[in-house]
């Protein structure tokens, strides 16, 4: 077997696209003022952080074939939850974070059966789902809309765990988190039949994958993930109230953005956690580089669009010669040669 | 774990007694006895309609109430779920692709049974190994099983299905027109790999219209008709002539009554050099007045997509279309129907009918315009239009405002039918329009087809049901791989001249493509 | 043992059935939702009662029809979106505020002319969503998601992420001061001192729609194009421009919506709107448009609206805050949207 050679043209590219709009966004960052200061990557990355959590949630669903549009809500919420727990009922944290996850699990199979049982349109499915999430919230936390103030764990998350390396704890968490979920989409059973479902539903079940089962995991990864990032994230920043993370843009909206620069096929079956989590690294230092959140919101923006664009185009080209025979193909080609 | 080729042939690998399958309204197969012996390659022929496909689908334990026995090297199977039938050793390779295709060949070979190294992790390396395997028995050793099926030829990607097939470890592989989508290199090597799998004692199951090809790869062959098994024999005790001729049976004539249309000469319809690239080159025809011209061929060999072309639904690349001397150039089918040329799709449950509305929805939808005032419209003003036209097709329930979905298959294409009257157009295509339906609605529509072309239309008649077009058509071209390749005559076509000249062999082929 | 199970003992028998079923659930589509509104006003009159006031008050009425007006001029023409099949226009709230802005930055030319450019504002949105969606095919909630977003992005980096005011944006003459004021009246109209002009504005655009939709060939096509597609481009009907034109019904509809929001708000920003991309969805479901296309109607629309703007009203009268009434919302929401689905698998879609 002759080794893969790494050829860089248009197409390979558009499949590191994720990893193209990381450098530009570091280079550009060379001609700001402040930007390569420890404290500065320490705070961005950290600050970044919880839209990682969404963005990994919304990638492992797309690639199933579903959207999640629960994600932000459900992290909202566990945030809430977690210091809620910990402030009214005085529960250790780890206590108050498990707790929290286990409310997304638990989220993630209400989505999972709404999506495979009822057979909801996952959009619609999840739509609705986040209208009772937001209305939990408010149950939950009814005047002050926000719980906490609470800086007791605050410093641990915050702080450098490496001596020298200038990323938070928290950012690192995240991180590992979503290098052990790649290698569990990666490299498990269950992983591979995420991304066969999603690719092609038929050949999954034709093959005796059990695809209700396994879209229901791929909905409670997701919640699961973005509970546990949320509840962090809630720690991590000393307060959660109803609207957070939404500073500017709907973290939602940041979610959807990354996981579509990264590459994942909005039809399912193929992407990578990895590339929207280095397109959401990107789109931390972005919003970093751009102080006006106006500029940031225009830039993703167009970002957004232009992948979305270069996508339909690609597959509008496609659908033109589709099913042209190989016979008759040849014989064109020859023609032309004449010609 | 390799099966022993026993090569004695005392024990049958399939042997299937009086299975018979019912649908509403028909008897699909009835009372087929089926043996195949190991290390063979049996082809099943018919024609379209003749239940190989039902009798292959009962094999592939898709329904669950047939009746009949299956014996599987001797052993009584039932087959009631494709989970079963894939355990009594049952390997299909579908005409359509089942593949992923955004995702990595292995994976695709290997789905819902990746090698595991330990309780949590796939093994990759092993499942690496163990495709290429796989891959090796199809002859793509050196393929590299990490890449993705989007990135292959088609042809790889039929062979990648087929070596999926093989991994389940099958003794019967039925392979249905697997090579409708290959170039004839790919044939060959396609086939190569069928006699590789033969020598290691595989049973094989070979359906195909390419005649050639069954004589090329096949052993022996099963002729069935009308859901009934007519005759088996070696297939070298039969040449093209004879095949055909049990295929065909006794041509059926009472049936038709002899058309009393008059041909003009004018002509309604001339095409010069019509092309798109990779689907049909170079077509040359005329349509008369008042003529049923019938554009025969395999499937597959580009009728479909010369329908399409004119009408204005694909764009064509080169060419000439002239409409009564005029010539033309549809942007879209809207100008088509206006100018008058209609086009009756061959699948009426997809791009047929809107299932879920009313018939009345359904026979106006292609003249909105025409019977809008400015911008508005109704459907109330038209009731008489919808009435008479039903009526004419004789649709039963003739109720206009009944959906669609609630009719039998036959009243449901009448209304497809009804619909294209309404429209009035005078070049009308029709593509497979008796395809599924009972004996009553198809003679209705017959009728029909004739009393519209002696009104002074000309009909276009696309069908793979061949005692229809012996019937109806008044001329054949032949079209062979997206070439016109000769031309028949009325008082030539007869089910076995179409068979032979679709396969490009015959009196009336004139210009045999390279 | 080759005694085989019949699963399918009288073919004749399970047809009629079928078709039994389908008309129990076409009647449902078309009637369902008047059943639900007039359940919830007994209802609503009752949990009145309870609580001492009246449902049928003045006031009562007042709130509910403002409550639902503006959410009536967008349903009115979201229809046209669910109805050819394509879900849901994520980009309605940016729509709206782009007319909101469109209308009080031009609002110095004179409040007919604002009001003109505000409206075409959204009819160039329609444009763009029915050209990438109906000619070049993409995935429609990702493109009007993503184009919501850039909509965003320009009216951020444009207007500088303020908010206008139309009073202040008016030069200081008579005539563009007439302008504003006109412009912020436009929503605290009332006739007859009760109804007040943006419910009426709402009928009248439900009129509209109801018009368009069962009385033109464009209303036809649609239905062909929403049922299906492809069966719809058989029979010569241009659904690039049925599709296209579906957008721009939205767009405009969801541009009226905006530029009432902005008078009744006295501001126009890049928030207005925010949130009525998935409540407005939710009534048009709610009034038994079926998802997957094709099924439903505009009065039916008129119903859903009716039925949310009560529903909402009876939660108040219960005493629920707005937030609390999310939950009940997206209770709702589910139970509606399954039955919908349920239903259209019964009608043989999806």
């Amino acid at each position: 077997m002759e080794r893969k050679k790494i050829k860089i043209n248009g197409s390979f590219l558009n499949n590191n696209r994720a990893y193209l709009f990381l450098l530009i966004v570091l280079f550009a960052g060379i001609f700001r003022n402040n930007f390569f200061t420890a404290f500065n990557i320490n705070s961005v990355t950290g600050n970044g952080s919880l839209v990682m959590w969404l963005g990994l949630g919304f990638t492992i669903c797309l690639i199933a074939g579903h959207m999640d549009l629960t994600v932000q809500y459900v992290s909202t919420l566990a945030a809430l939850l977690c210091l809620g727990l910990h402030s009214r009922q005085g529960l250790p944290w780890l206590v108050c974070i498990l707790i929290a996850t286990c409310m997304g699990v638990l989220v993630g199979l209400i989505n999972g059966f709404l999506v495979t049982k009822l057979k909801i349109h996952s959009f619609i499915a999840t739509l609705g789902m986040q209208f009772v999430l937001r209305g939990v919230m408010y149950m939950y936390s009814p005047e002050e809309q926000s719980i906490g103030r609470d800086y007791t764990a605050n410093e641990a998350l915050n702080g450098a765990l490496i001596p020298g390396v200038p990323f938070s704890l928290y950012f690192l968490i995240t991180t590992l988190v979503i290098v052990i979920v790649m290698i569990f989409m990666r490299n498990t059973r269950t992983g591979r039949n995420i991304y066969m479902v999603g690719g092609n539903l038929e050949t999954a079940w034709l093959a005796g994958v059990k695809s209700n089962q396994v879209t229901t995991v791929a909905f409670v990864l997701s919640s699961s993930c973005c509970a546990l990032g949320g509840a962090l994230n809630g720690i991590y920043s000393g307060a959660a109230n109803i609207s957070m993370g939404e500073k500017g843009i709907a973290p939602l909206m940041i979610a959807l953005t990354a996981t579509i620069i990264g590459g994942t096929d909005i039809a399912g079956g193929h992407g990578s956690v990895l590339n929207t989590y280095i397109s959401l690294v990107a789109v931390a230092f972005l919003r970093a580089l751009f102080k006006k959140t106006e500029m940031q919101v225009l830039v993703i923006a167009i970002i957004l669009i232009a992948c979305i664009c270069y996508e339909t185009i690609a597959q509008y080209r496609k659908s033109k010669v589709l099913g042209t025979r190989p016979n008759l193909h040849q014989e064109y080609l020859k023609e032309i040669g004449k010609g | 774990m390799s099966q022993e080729p026993k090569g004695t042939g005392e024990v049958l690998a399939l042997e299937m007694r009086g299975v018979s399958k019912r649908f509403p309204g028909t008897l699909a197969v009835d009372r087929v006895d089926f043996r195949v012996k190991k290390g063979e390659v049996h082809a099943l022929m018919g024609e379209n309609g003749a239940g190989k496909s039902t009798l292959m689908k009962v094999l592939a334990g898709l329904f669950n109430d047939y009746t009949g026995e299956i014996f599987i090297e001797g052993e009584k199977k039932k087959l009631h779920t494709p989970i079963m039938a894939k355990e009594a050793g049952i390997g299909m390779v579908y005409q359509e692709l089942s593949l992923a295709r955004r995702i990595s060949i292995y994976e695709n070979l290997l789905v819902g049974r990746l090698p595991k190294k330990n309780a949590l992790f796939i093994d990759k390396k092993a499942a690496i190994a163990r495709a290429r395997e796989c891959l090796e028995r199809v002859g793509l050793g050196n393929l590299d099983p990490t890449i993705n099926i989007a990135d292959i030829s088609q042809c790889d990607a039929q062979l990648v299905e087929i070596a999926k097939v093989l991994d389940a470890q099958p003794r019967i592989l039925v392979m249905d027109e697997p090579t409708s989508s290959l170039s004839r290199e790919e044939v060959q090597r396609m086939f190569d790999i069928i006699r590789k799998l033969k020598e290691e004692g595989l049973a094989i199951i070979y359906i195909s219209h390419h005649m050639s090809e069954i004589f090329e790869i096949a052993d022996r062959v099963t002729v069935m008709r009308d859901g009934r098994k007519v005759g088996e024999c070696d297939v070298s005790e039969i040449n093209t002539e004879q095949l055909v001729e049990q295929m065909v049976g006794e041509p059926v004539k009472s049936f038709y009554a002899e058309s009393g249309s008059k041909i003009s000469d004018e002509v309604v319809l001339k095409v010069e050099d019509f092309t798109r690239w990779g689907f049909f080159h170079h077509v040359d025809f005329e349509l008369h007045k008042g003529e049923i011209l019938a554009i025969s061929g395999l499937a597959g060999a580009g009728r479909t997509e010369i329908a399409r072309a004119l009408i204005g639904v694909d764009a064509y690349d080169k060419g000439r279309v002239y409409l009564h001397g005029k010539e033309v150039k549809f942007k879209n089918f809207g100008e088509a129907i206006k100018a008058g040329v209609g086009y009756l799709t061959e699948d009426r449950k997809v791009v047929g009918l809107a299932l879920t509305q009313s018939v009345a929805d359904n026979v106006m939808s292609c003249v909105i315009d025409k019977y809008s005032k400015g911008i508005l419209y109704s459907n109330g003003w038209n009731n008489d239009l919808v009435d008479e036209k039903i009526n004419e097709m004789s649709v039963y329930p003739a109720d206009r405002n009944r959906r669609v979905n609630s009719f039998s298959g036959g009243n449901q294409q009448k209304v497809l039918m009804a619909k294209w009257l309404a429209a009035d157009v005078d070049v009308l295509i029709l593509d497979e329009p008796t395809r599924g339906v009972d004996v009553n609605a198809k003679q209705i529509i017959h009728n029909v087809v004739k009393k519209y072309v002696e009104q002074g239309n000309a009909v276009i008649l696309i069908s793979s049901d061949l005692p229809e077009v012996v019937g109806l058509c008044d001329r054949a071209v032949i079209l062979r791989e997206g070439h016109i390749i000769g031309e028949i005559p009325k008082e030539g076509i007869t089910e076995n001249s179409l068979l032979i000249a679709a396969n490009g062999k015959g009196e009336y082929v004139t210009c045999q493509n390279k | 043992m080759s005694e085989q199970v019949n699963n399918n003992p009288n073919p004749a028998k399970v047809d009629t059935r079928k078709t039994e079923i389908n008309k129990g659930i076409i009647l449902f589509n078309k009637l369902g939702i008047w059943v639900i509104v007039v359940a919830l006003v007994v209802m609503g009159m009752i949990i009145a009662m309870v609580n001492g006031g009246s449902f049928f008050g003045a006031s009562n009425v007042q709130s509910i029809l403002e409550a639902v007006a503006l959410q009536g001029m967008v349903c009115s023409g979201l229809i046209y979106v669910v109805y050819a099949g394509n879900m849901n226009d994520m980009s309605i709230p940016l729509t709206m505020a782009m007319a909101g802005m469109m209308t009080v930055q031009s609002i110095n030319l004179g409040f007919p002319i604002a009001l003109a450019i505000g409206l075409l504002s959204g009819v160039c949105i329609g444009l763009i969503n029915g050209f990438m969606i109906g000619k070049l095919k993409a995935n429609p909630i990702i493109w009007t998601w993503g184009f919501n977003l850039l909509l965003s992005g320009i009216i951020r980096v444009v207007w500088g992420g303020k908010q206008l005011y139309a009073d202040s944006v008016a030069a200081d003459t008579e005539y563009a001061q007439n302008a504003a004021n006109t412009f912020y009246s436009i929503s605290r109209t009332y006739i007859g001192g009760v109804i007040s002009l943006m419910a009426i504005v709402m009928l009248v655009l439900f009129a509209i729609s109801w018009f368009i939709h069962s009385k033109t060939s464009f209303g036809q096509k649609l239905k062909l194009v929403g049922t299906s597609y492809e069966a719809a481009r058989f029979s010569g009907i241009n659904c690039t421009k049925v599709v296209t034109m579906s957008y721009v019904l939205c767009s405009t509809a969801a541009a009226v919506g905006g530029i009432f929001y902005a008078a009744l708000r006295k501001t126009a920003s890049y928030e207005n709107g925010t949130g009525y991309d998935f409540s407005c969805l939710t009534c048009v479901l709610l009034g038994g448009t079926l998802l997957g296309g094709g099924q439903g109607s505009v009065v039916g629309t008129l119903g859903g609206v009716l039925a949310y703007g009560i529903l909402n009203n009876i939660l108040s009268w219960i005493g629920l805050g707005t937030y609390t009434k999310y939950a009940v919302q997206g209770v709702v929401f589910l139970a509606i949207v399954w039955i919908n689905t349920y239903s259209e698998r019964k009608l043989g879609k999806g």
